[in-house]
């Protein structure tokens, strides 16, 4: 398999939950692509169906998930159709997963080390030492000092910078191929969260998984990624890399996005308002007709809310879905 | 790097966290109370052959020498017989002492069966849900629906009294509690963000159950547990009264107190003595059962200052 070959590949990709209230549709036909050794940040409003996307391609979710259509192809494998039993097989070794908030993701009454050390004995079939003293040398990898310290630990007396560590300690183990990461800097603070994305960047170099980095901060894409996936109410709606999408966003969502962007006041008379946009993300019990940004979109025409924008390319490796363009 | 181990031995660190917590018992006197009746009864239902009086009698044997008062055999209490005798002439302490040895036995075993009978419905039923849950929580619905004492009468009816089938009859009917404890403990630890760590990490579902639900869902077991243990007792008490629990030479509280029933007016000792153990073995495991709840539920912790709030603060502190 040659280097820039296609990893992960995401065509159409529908779900629907089925709540009492009704059905949620939470993604409506996302495309994804990502090549081996980079990094796809997906960015997007809280429900705009990024973090639901990130379990839907290893089908982590839950039971009242209905795929509608789609296909996912992960190193050529339909991820959809496996059985249950080869999909373990699969999370954890090829793909790994870090989440939101470590102080939760660890269990509370285990060691460092059995947490860490069961997952080398379960997808590597190591011994007890052996995960011990390999679990130590990703633990050094992360950064932490004293990585023998830590593995004796318990969860609650590691800092939360310090379980977020061990998390990705735990989610690089297995040397995966990709490795899914779900907002994992937005519980930690702002000093730990510029630590952790440098730590990061340097494992993607030296390791060189690719990896899905779902944030609601630009910043941060800019930070570790090499492109950007916009998100909106379940569908993308703009994808490039990121100087791009940084120099010229073409989505009104996306400018908007750049726009809501906290800045420094240039002079103390400048107004004391933060840009927003207006109106809140649709229910996606019952989503607008047209394009899905139609109500808050300042350049909305008679076309948007009637038709729904078909996905293009600008620029090679730039595309949009928008009736502007 | 900003960020610093915190130094000191962590094994350690969490005797002394056990330690706390257990001498934050001790403070209570409900507790302390709870223990050390519960302890002395313990105590002498495992030693009963040595501590009884007459050994002898309180395993079975009748006694050949009858009180010289009453031809019945039964006299009152005396140096010899501190509780007195019964109608056999036998030693009513001695009888007690295996009496609680009895209790205590067919109690922890019941508890026993039905902790592992519920946990294994509640834990598959809570964790799978959908309808595997439906399916065993109906079961266990209908096994709830009928009163404790009853199901366990047909049972023992059934099987016919005796050591083995009244186990049999108070764990079949026992578990259904624990079996919706468990299931409840479940439905919420399947979702905290560990339980989906390691379901992403390719973690099988038993592999889940045993090591990250199990383990999380143990402390409000715990609490019913200490309590029922009291209950199991009355349960089998009730049963052996009736007739249908413990079959004599084994010296049982519920078949003293049967038995006491028929010389009431006359020999009031064979009453009082059986009747006074089995409410205090009841009111033991009760009172340790309640303050470990307490102590358990932050809630109420707070209601009864059992929480240092500056200790609290200093504690979330540490966090980061």
């Amino acid at each position: 398999m040659s280097d820039n070959a296609e990893l992960l590949k995401v065509t159409d990709l529908s779900l629907d939950y089925y709540t009492s209230q009704g059905i949620t549709h939470a993604l409506n036909g996302v495309d994804l692509s990502l090549k081996r050794s980079q990094i796809l940040g997906i960015v997007g409003e809280s429900g705009s169906g990024k973090s639901t996307l990130a379990y839907a391609l290893t089908r982590l979710v839950p039971r009242n998930a209905v795929y509608r259509s789609g296909e996912v192809l992960f190193d050529g494998m339909s991820m959809l159709d496996l059985s249950e039993k080869e999909l373990r097989g699969i999370r954890g070794k090829r793909i790994s997963m870090v989440f939101q908030d470590p102080t939760t993701s660890l269990n509370p009454l285990f060691k460092v080390k059995d947490q860490i050390g069961r997952v080398l004995e379960l997808h590597q079939g190591m011994s007890r030492a052996e995960a011990r003293r390999a679990a130590s040398g990703f633990l050094s990898a992360v950064e932490l000092p004293d990585p023998d310290q830590v593995l004796d630990s318990y969860p609650f007396q590691l800092s939360g910078g310090m379980q977020q560590r061990a998390m990705i300690a735990m989610a690089l183990s297995t040397r995966p191929d990709l490795i899914i990461a779900d907002e994992p800097t937005s519980a930690v603070d702002a000093t730990i969260q510029v630590q952790i994305l440098e730590l990061l960047s340097r494992l993607r170099r030296e390791h060189e998984f690719s990896m899905l980095f779902i944030t609601h901060s630009l910043d941060v894409v800019s930070a570790v990624c090499d492109s950007i996936m916009v998100m909106y109410a379940g569908n993308v709606v703009e994808t490039g890399t990121v100087s791009e999408i940084f120099s010229s966003p073409k989505h009104p969502y996306t400018q908007a996005l750049f726009s809501s962007i906290p800045r420094p006041r240039k002079s103390a008379d400048e107004e004391k308002t933060l840009a927003t946009i207006p109106g809140s993300p649709p229910d996606p019990r019952s989503l607008p007709s047209g394009c899905k940004f139609h109500p808050r979109c300042p350049y909305a025409f008679e076309r948007c809310r009637t038709e729904d924008p078909a996905f293009r390319f600008v620029e090679p490796g730039h595309g949009v879905a928008c009736h502007l363009y | 790097m900003t960020e610093a181990v915190r130094t000191g031995s962590s094994r350690l660190k969490v005797l002394r966290r056990v330690a706390r917590t257990i001498r934050g018992l001790l403070h209570q006197k409900m507790f302390l109370a709870g223990i050390i009746i519960v302890g002395t009864l313990i105590i002498i239902g495992v030693f009963a052959p040595w501590v009884s009086p007459y050994p002898d009698q309180g395993a079975g044997q009748t006694a050949n020498t009858s009180c010289p008062t009453s031809a019945a055999g039964i006299c009152p209490p005396s140096w010899q017989h501190l509780f007195g005798t019964e109608q056999t002439g036998r030693d009513i302490m001695s009888r007690i002492f295996f009496g609680i040895r009895t209790s205590i036995t067919i109690s922890v075993l019941v508890v026993m069966l039905a902790v592992v009978i519920g946990l294994a419905v509640g834990l598959t039923a809570g964790y799978f849900g959908g309808l595997i849950d439906e399916a065993l929580m109906r079961v266990t619905d209908i096994w709830l629906s009928f009163p404790h004492l009853i199901l366990a009468l047909v049972i023992v009816a059934v099987l016919g009294p005796g050591f083995n089938d009244i186990l049999i009859a108070l764990g079949a009917t026992w578990w259904p509690g624990f079996a919706r404890l468990a299931r409840a403990q479940a439905l919420e630890i399947r979702n905290r963000p560990y339980v989906i760590v390691a379901k992403a990490g390719g973690v099988g579902s038993r592999s889940i159950i045993g090591r990250h639900i199990l383990p999380n869902a143990i402390s409000p077991l715990l609490v019913l547990i200490s309590v029922d243990l009291g209950a199991v007792i009355l349960a089998e008490a009730s049963l052996s009264f009736l007739g249908l629990g413990i079959r004599p030479p084994t010296a049982d509280l519920g078949v003293m107190i049967a038995e006491s029933a028929n010389q009431i007016t006359t020999a009031w000792w064979y009453a009082l003595f059986p009747g006074l153990f089995l409410t205090l073995l009841v009111i033991g495991f009760n009172l340790v059962g309640d303050t470990i709840r307490d102590r358990l539920d932050p809630k109420l912790r707070v209601d009864l200052g059992m929480i240092d709030v500056g200790k609290l603060t200093g504690r979330s502190g540490r966090r980061l």
